[in-house]
């Protein structure tokens, strides 16, 4: 038998839902200047992913993950760009249009809590906060685009090497061969490879 | 011969006996019988080619999902509560399945006669059964193959008085590493990957992977007589622009639970009975982790060594559920699959991955009786519509019930809740709180690993897409040699019952060659 698990889903925000939040983003995404999210992109390049939505995945990957002892940060384990990368091989599903939907709700909501304008902009505190309330949110967007996210950075961040020793796994006994419809460090290059000299998130 | 994208550069055109959609074990066993038989016969199989050999199942979790699963491992149900679990290389679903290998059950058989299936019964399919179980090595897992879960599930299953066996296993020199699901890196798993595809190509079938049927192609009379095809590139995942035509006296669709009603739906194939896509059934997997005070190691050996079946058949009392309609195992998840699993963020994550050595794991295979529905769009992308309602609802809490005693009888400290909120038992007097745990709207992701059903076998044109020689009602010249013709899931691991019902299909093809 094959076992249970995991993913982010086909779909994970509802029928509708993805495009009725993109819709609006074009009103959402005001709040935020190009040039704080460029700044915190830190030269990451994107290929599916706008620097806006890297850079807020990047920093809810940043809360999400506390690295353990010794393990790289999302900024070093390059957590988001995997994860962009990943995106561009989905080319039959709504997965893009949820994952951007997702960032664009998670990014803004956090003025509902009463906590500020924008999630990147939120001390490290109040992000915790928000990402708790999130949980707690209930059947709906929120709770889906919360779960959806964390799934995927958990993944990728996990999935990287220098993090197995924290978590008490070996790791494989075979030699890793690049693949090159993959999504892991390797597969990624030239200017988005910049996103690892960054300092670590 | 084994033909992969980087090898094709132009169009393509070629004639057969025998196209075949899908290389998973449904379409190989019909392709090796029938190749060995003297047809010429072509494979289609949408997915790449990778082997053990040339160190591609490099056991990483992240590359072999891009490898080897539908959708990338990233598919789910059009709600997100179930994960579709399918493959997608040559070797099909057999690549990444557990091995687990049991035979139809004696009373599944004789529902489906009641369902009008027909060549298909319990005295059928036993002396194929025997055959297979040969020809795969299928032996009951002995305590060699027991990783201490599995230990754990039998000291549970025992003080609960319930009975447990070990699981048959298609293994052949298995090294135990604990790595089944992202392709066994030592050839040691009897999937189609090491059987029936080099068996297939020895005897001179012709196998393109990276090719994507689009379309099901009929003469004038409306008989199946082909496919067109477009070649992906493997880096991008998209069309590289060859496209490969076949003209052929008989198609086979075996591309699977999820993706043959797909295709029969892109290519406009007629549906007068109005059940093509309809009857989807995909054996949904819920599941509990546990924290042990010793270490547990998840992913070491292999999977599912033991199990119970006693409650594999529902009780009712007249109309009333009981308990049941579901298979109780170990589950096993890899270190990376489970960290993701692991409710939570922040410090209180990062606690429990600090102890993801100590966290075991229980899984049921629920016996799904509410179906739900594929459905394609105008650009030809598919949708699944499936919840799991009504009696399947109460057999999932059950199981679950089931699972957190299981867990605590054997020893577990804590029992993990893999919803959103990370929802925790301390004990056994709280089962009560999966009376009420909310399963909708992504809130639990349980796996759907066995799809079924929705191209469905039945005698009868006016109710069932394919008749029991697994010939279309409505397509002569197209047969179907997946579970998507199962009536009804086989209510264990279907791997051996898609084996034995391709082994008639071939048997009804044959006839018809001649």
């Amino acid at each position: 038998m094959t076992p249970t698990s995991f993913f982010s889903r086909r779909g994970f925000l509802g029928a509708g839902a993805a495009t009725a939040i993109l819709a609006g983003g074009g009103y959402v995404w005001l709040r935020g200047s190009d040039a704080d999210y460029a700044r915190m992109a830190a030269g990451a390049a994107p290929v599916v992913l706008s620097i806006r939505e890297y850079a807020v995945l990047d920093a809810l990957a940043a809360a999400i993950i506390q690295p353990l002892h010794g393990g790289p940060g999302v900024g070093a384990a390059m957590t988001a760009l995997r994860i962009d990368r990943e995106l561009s091989f989905h080319h039959e599903t709504s997965m893009v249009d949820d994952i951007k939907a997702s960032l664009a709700l998670l990014e803004n909501m956090s003025v509902i809590d009463g906590l500020g304008p924008r999630f990147t902009a939120l001390d490290d505190a109040d992000k915790q906060t928000f990402l708790a309330n999130c949980v707690n949110a209930g059947p709906g967007l929120r709770r889906a685009a919360y779960n959806g996210i964390r799934f995927l950075v958990v993944f990728f961040y996990y999935t990287d090497d220098r993090t197995w020793p924290g978590i008490g796994y070996a790791g494989p006994m075979m030699a890793e061969k690049l693949f090159e419809g993959g999504n892991r460090i390797a597969n990624l290059t030239g200017s988005t490879a910049r996103a690892a000299e960054a300092p670590t998130s | 011969m084994i033909i992969e994208y980087q090898q094709i550069d132009r169009d393509l055109a070629e004639t057969a006996d025998v196209v075949v959609i899908g290389s998973g074990v449904g379409g190989m066993t019909v392709a090796q019988r029938l190749a060995e038989s003297g047809s010429k016969v072509i494979v289609l199989e949408r997915g790449g080619y990778y082997t053990a050999a040339r160190g591609d199942l490099d056991q990483r979790s992240d590359n072999m999902l891009a490898r080897i699963d539908g959708r990338r491992g990233l598919g789910s149900t059009s709600t997100g509560e179930v994960a579709l679990m399918y493959g997608n290389c040559v070797g099909g679903a057999s690549v990444h399945y557990w091995a687990d290998s049991w035979r139809l059950p004696k009373d599944r058989a004789d529902m489906y006669v009641e369902m009008g299936v027909e060549g298909h019964e319990h005295e059928v399919l036993e002396p194929i059964f025997e055959q297979i179980e040969k020809d795969l090595n299928v032996h009951r897992a002995g305590p060699q193959y027991y990783n201490r879960m599995n230990q754990l599930f039998d000291i549970g299953a025992k003080k609960l008085g319930w009975h447990v066996e070990g699981v048959p296993q298609a293994r052949r020199g298995c090294v135990m590493s604990g790595h089944c699901y992202q392709g066994c890196s030592f050839d040691a798993k009897q999937t189609a990957l090491v059987t029936s595809v080099p068996a297939a190509v020895k005897a001179g079938a012709t196998i393109y992977a990276d090719c994507e049927v689009t379309s099901i192609t009929r003469d004038s009379s409306g008989r199946a007589d082909g496919v067109e095809a477009q070649i992906l590139d493997r880096a991008t995942g998209r069309p590289n622009g060859r496209k490969l035509k076949v003209k052929a006296k008989i198609v086979v669709l075996a591309a699977g639970g999820f993706a043959s009603a797909v295709i029969w739906m892109r290519s406009k194939l007629p549906n007068g009975s109005g059940q093509v896509g309809k009857n989807l059934y995909v054996n949904p997997c819920p599941y509990l982790y546990a924290i042990y005070d010793e270490p547990v190691t998840l992913w070491e050996n292999i999977p599912t060594a033991t199990g119970t079946a006693d409650f594999r058949l529902p009780r009712y009392d007249g109309d009333r559920y009981i308990e049941g309609g579901y298979l109780l195992h170990p589950n096993q998840i890899q270190a990376e699959f489970l960290a993701a699993t692991i409710p939570g963020f922040g410090k209180d994550h990062a606690k429990a991955m600090e102890r993801l050595t100590h966290i075991g794991s229980a899984v049921s295979w629920v016996d799904d009786e509410m179906p739900g529905e594929i459905k394609v769009d105008d650009k030809g992308n598919a949708t699944y519509d499936y919840q799991v309602r009504g009696v399947d609802l109460l057999k999932t809490r059950d199981a679950l019930k089931k699972q957190a005693a299981l867990l605590f009888a054997s020893g577990a400290r804590e029992v993990i809740v893999p919803d959103i909120v990370g929802t925790r038992l301390r004990d056994p007097s709280q089962l009560a709180v999966f009376d009420s745990l909310d399963m909708t709207g992504g809130n639990t992701l349980w796996g759907g690993p066995h799809p079924a059903g929705s191209l469905r076998m039945g005698k009868d044109p006016a109710k069932n897409v394919v008749g029991s020689d697994h010939q279309a009602h409505e397509v002569p010249g197209l047969y179907v040699a997946d579970p998507s013709a199962f009536p009804r899931p086989p209510s264990v691991d279907p791997s051996l019952t898609i084996i034995a019902w391709s082994v008639v299909a071939a048997n009804a093809i044959q006839a018809r060659l001649g």
